[in-house]
């Protein structure tokens, strides 16, 4: 029988009402509507971030939602007619208010690659008089995090950005889950190439709104991203780059009319993507390598993007050595129990008095005028905290936590294994404390050790020990501490000099793409002076990954 | 005894490989029974090492410590077991499935179920499911331990399950599951006899 009851959602306090079939899940439904929620475990159940009010249901004495039996272990602390909209399937008409914790708002980027130099040899082009401005658009199309650079392409400016969290993480936190997402059902592949366009719609329309500028001046947008996130956008398969031997089903640059990828801003607007390497190396660190294409021409120069997958090139004496290694979430702050983006409310560094124990913290904060609370951590909090606890001695070089320590914050969780308070829930906005667990601290290893045991890999293929000089690139990048990440073992020892944090410069180098078409060029012989690398078929790589898992230096 | 025997456990716990070689050659020349070195020894450090791991307490550089300090000694135990006639607690053939050539989470439950008595058959990376099967017709085991870390590569279980049954091995023959990916409903789903969120409780698992 078919079920064509309809139902409908009331979303406070906008008043934005849904029309929903019978048997609909809340979250997707949400999602459709253009009303992201968080949701960093992909709507499993498990993280506990998609948390709704039911305001009201109708009837009212019938409960609207079937909580399926996987309830999280932070939904313990639930009141009642709170709920994961991700566990509730409708049923009735229902009034519900989402929490602005659990809300993905826009979040204005204030790092480069705004600030950043442009290239010298990229001067403005020269203004007709009189004529209007022109637009256009850079995407870097993230797993986890999409960034939105809205640029002047009559002055070659860029004029504000913003990014958005990938809504496909309802499919899923890695690119392989996406993948599997499709091959389990091929109409899939429509609702995450859909998902991406509505999210960069979403994006854009803040960007518009506070620029002033109309949708119909945008003439151009520029993407990239890596293979799998390329593939779903242009709504291509990506199914092949999930086996082995993860080969892409194409690698070259393309362009689309907007309309053709669901893009209706401006639906004749030339969308055009950046070529791939292979089936991990994507157009975001060809991107990454354009943006930094001076500092790269130097011997021993290395360039890492860290997302979700973390890609690595070298310069050697012959061209570019690349490979990517599975970082996993956990620098972008998923999979953390209390981890979250690196948005307004992460705490993004922590300190440890030495000699009381006592923790303090920063927070990203980027209204000013909202009360200063901590909703969860960031990556780079995460790292910070690492860093803190191994220099206080409170966490083993081994990664465990040292049970002979005294420390006011050191205790046993629910699990009866330790974990370390960072913020007391008279703090935190969820009115539950924000812990780094054993658990968090094993999965900041395992990223680590895949970045650590690359890097050292790629420097012996090129002779050397450790790189010459580091360019770190990516969201992460931009509030990381350099020490902390030394402390941690994640990146070789190198002096000031020799380490650059580059922000973005996947974004920087769509938006460099977008302002001279002529780097097409540099884009192709940069990829043809570029040597693939698999990095598990290395002989060396298990040996060099084990020993890469501790956080010695 | 348990004097004699205790260096051997601690040694395995704190992954000191000369100090486990040492202490089994001295139990030995005082005359213990190689099976009881192997049960008292390393099948009860071992058995504490998983725990460890299962809790948090130990990770995977020392769960490979701990397991390399156990086969240094197995390999002085491995000849007297067989020249007193102590049989495995049973046999195991262990792979990455097809299209899967992540080799370390196999290679770790492959350590821990030595350690816990297994006589163990290491196939490899991207075994497909031909090749398991001939392996139960051939080589007979009693459990196929499969190990898969892509999503993407996973249904080959499924595919491997079906051929051994197909091929009217599924009485014979225990098959146990693994990787980041897979769950217990999957296990169930796809006609596994179990499953084990990691390397202690694999060879728990396997004992029972």
């Amino acid at each position: 029988m078919i079920d064509t009851q309809k139902h409908k959602v009331y979303v406070a306090p906008g008043g934005d009402r849904i029309d929903v079939a019978t048997g609909e899940n809340l979250l997707e439904v949400l999602s459709e509507s253009g009303v992201f929620l968080r949701s960093d475990c992909g709507g499993k159940g498990v993280c506990g971030k998609c948390l709704v009010t039911i305001l009201e249901s109708s009837p009212a004495d019938d409960l609207p939602f079937n909580v399926t039996k996987e309830i999280p272990e932070n939904e313990k602390s639930f009141v009642p007619g709170n709920q994961l909209a991700c566990r509730l399937t409708v049923h009735h008409d229902l009034s519900i208010q989402i929490p602005e914790t659990s809300l993905i708002s826009p979040e204005v980027i204030q790092k480069p690659p705004l600030s950043i130099q442009l290239p010298a040899d990229l001067h403005a082009p020269r203004k007709i008089l009189g004529a209007a401005n022109d637009y256009g658009l850079a995407v870097d199309l993230g797993t986890t995090t999409i960034a939105i650079y809205l640029c002047n392409i009559s002055s070659n400016t860029v004029i504000a950005s913003v990014s958005v969290k990938n809504p496909q993480s309802f499919f899923g936190d890695d690119v392989i889950s996406r993948i599997n997402a499709v091959r389990q059902n091929r109409l899939t592949l429509k609702r995450l190439q859909k998902l991406a366009a509505k999210a960069i719609e979403f994006g854009v329309a803040s960007l518009l709104k506070k620029s002033q500028v109309k949708a119909g001046r945008i003439k151009k947008m520029v993407v990239v991203g890596n293979p799998t996130m390329i593939h779903l956008f242009v709504g291509e398969d990506p199914d092949s780059i999930g086996v082995f031997p993860y080969r892409p089903v194409f690698t070259d640059a393309k362009t689309f009319k907007a309309s053709d990828l669901s893009l209706w801003l401006n639906p004749s607007m030339e969308v055009s993507t950046l070529p791939l390497i292979s089936g991990f190396l994507g157009s975001d660190i060809v991107g990454a390598g354009l943006a930094n294409e001076t500092r790269l021409s130097d011997t021993g120069t290395m360039l890492i993007d860290i997302g979700t997958n973390g890609e690595v090139m070298i310069r050697g004496k012959n061209g570019f050595i690349a490979t990517s290694c599975a970082t996993g979430p956990a620098f972008e702050g998923a999979t953390l129990r209390h981890g979250m983006h690196a948005v307004s409310g992460a705490v993004d560094a922590v300190k440890i008095d030495g000699k009381t124990g006592g923790v303090s913290y920063s927070l990203i904060q980027n209204d000013l005028k909202k009360p200063k609370r901590a909703a969860g951590i960031c990556g780079s909090g995460v790292v910070s905290a690492i860093a803190e606890l191994l220099r206080a001695g409170i966490l083993l070089e081994s990664g465990q936590f040292n049970p002979e320590i005294r420390s006011p914050n050191l205790r046993k969780g629910d699990d009866g294994i330790l974990e370390f308070l960072l913020v007391p829930s008279s703090d935190a906005v969820m009115g539950e404390p924000i812990t780094l667990t054993q658990r968090d601290v094993r999965s900041v290893q395992l990223g680590k050790g895949a970045i650590s045991a690359g890097v050292e890999l790629l420097c012996r293929d090129v002779g050397l020990n450790h790189p010459k000089k580091l360019l770190v690139a990516g969201g992460f990048g931009n509030f990381l501490n350099k020490e902390d990440a030394i402390t941690i073992g994640m990146f070789p020892k190198l002096s000031d000099e020799n380490f650059h944090v580059v922000g973005n410069a996947a974004g920087l180098g769509a938006v460099i793409s977008l302002f001279d078409p002529g780097s097409r060029k540099k884009v192709e012989e940069l990829i043809a002076s570029t040597h693939i690398k698999d990095l598990a078929a290395d002989p060396l790589f298990q040996k060099t990954f084990l020993s890469s898992l501790s956080f010695s230096q | 005894m348990e004097q004699i025997i205790a260096p051997i456990y601690e040694g395995i716990l704190k992954g000191d490989m000369k100090s486990v070689k040492e202490s089994v050659k001295h139990a030995l020349g005082e005359h213990i029974f190689p099976d009881t070195i192997l049960k008292e020894g390393f099948i009860a450090a071992m058995a504490e090492v998983g725990h460890k791991f299962e809790i948090g307490e130990y990770y995977v550089p020392e769960l490979l410590i701990s397991a390399r300090a156990m086969q240094s000694g197995l390999e002085i135990l491995k000849p007297l077991l067989v020249a007193s006639d102590v049989k495995p607690a049973g046999k195991i053939a262990i792979g990455s499935v097809k299209g899967d050539m992540h080799d370390i989470g196999k290679n770790l439950v492959g350590m821990m179920l030595e350690g816990a008595g297994f006589d163990i058959l290491d196939l490899g990376v991207d075994v497909s499911p031909d090749q398991f099967v001939e392996c139960v017709k051939t080589e007979g085991v009693d459990i196929i331990a499969m190990s898969a870390l892509l999503t993407t590569t996973m249904p080959n279980m499924k595919v491997t399950i079906d051929g051994i049954k197909a091929a009217g091995l599924a009485g014979s023959v225990k098959v146990i599951i693994g990787g980041a990916p897979i769950t217990e409903a999957y296990a169930q789903e796809i006609g596994a006899d179990g499953y084990a969120p990691d390397a202690g409780r694999a060879a728990k698992m396997a004992s029972n």
